[in-house]
């Protein structure tokens, strides 16, 4: 199923059903923003563990991640390096660190772990989705 | 380095220049800086832009030369390439 919105000029824009893995420890706020993402129309799944996420990257079920910035790993603190290192052999895979860390060492090693982009948990709903589909829609 | 300017969060190591301030059409104030980003994993350029507003970062990696010489709108428009 496809869903139609609006983009900030107004135009519709259609998202195809790219599975999304959103990865956080807290089960609870993964469930809630997978919820928001499935009720945009997005196919969203949730992971509260590293190693899940990453099997799942493995086994290439999605092209976007949507995860907290310190979900550790079986072999490091943080998922998001993982899947950056995953970039050569899945160069579409897009990755939205969804954090409430917003101090700016913590921006900084967003970046450094080669996040496309953070969005942080106080901001609106809407701001996650539109990043969504910035990333989504980036090769249509 | 990092710097925390107000409510606007960026990182500034190995920028290029000066940050460049601009306010969007719903008035939400934007940051950005050309990073080096040649030890970014899964990086697709020697450079990318950083746009941060309080809400959240967006890199860019397909971005004009002369970036700094764009219009606000020009940049907002910018803001939301990839």
């Amino acid at each position: 199923m496809d869903s139609t919105k609006k983009s900030l000029d107004g135009t519709d824009v259609r998202s195809p059903r790219v599975p999304i893995i959103v990865a956080d420890d807290d089960i609870g706020a993964a469930a809630a923003t997978a919820k928001s993402l499935s009720a945009s129309g997005y196919c969203a799944t949730s992971e509260s563990k590293g190693d899940d996420v990453l099997r799942r990257v493995h086994r290439s079920l999605t092209r976007l991640v949507v995860a907290e910035l310190y979900i550790p790993y079986g072999e490091g603190p943080c998922v998001v390096t993982a899947l950056k290192r995953e970039r050569a052999r899945i160069p579409r895979l897009r990755v939205i660190v969804h954090t409430r860390h917003m101090r700016p060492v913590d921006v900084e090693w967003a970046l450094a772990s080669g996040a496309d982009a953070i969005v942080y948990k106080s901001a609106a709903p809407e701001v996650l989705i539109f990043e969504v589909e910035r990333l989504i829609g980036e090769e249509r | 380095m990092i710097h925390d300017s107000g409510a606007v969060r960026v990182p500034d190591p190995e920028m290029r220049g000066d940050p460049v301030d601009f306010t969007d059409a719903a008035f939400v104030r934007w940051r950005v800086i050309e990073r080096d980003a040649r030890r970014d994993p899964g990086s697709r350029g020697d450079r990318c832009l950083i746009f941060a507003s309080p809400d959240m970062v967006r890199r860019v990696w397909r971005f004009p030369p002369a970036w700094r010489q764009l219009s606000d709108s020009e940049l907002e428009t910018l803001s939301w390439a990839t």
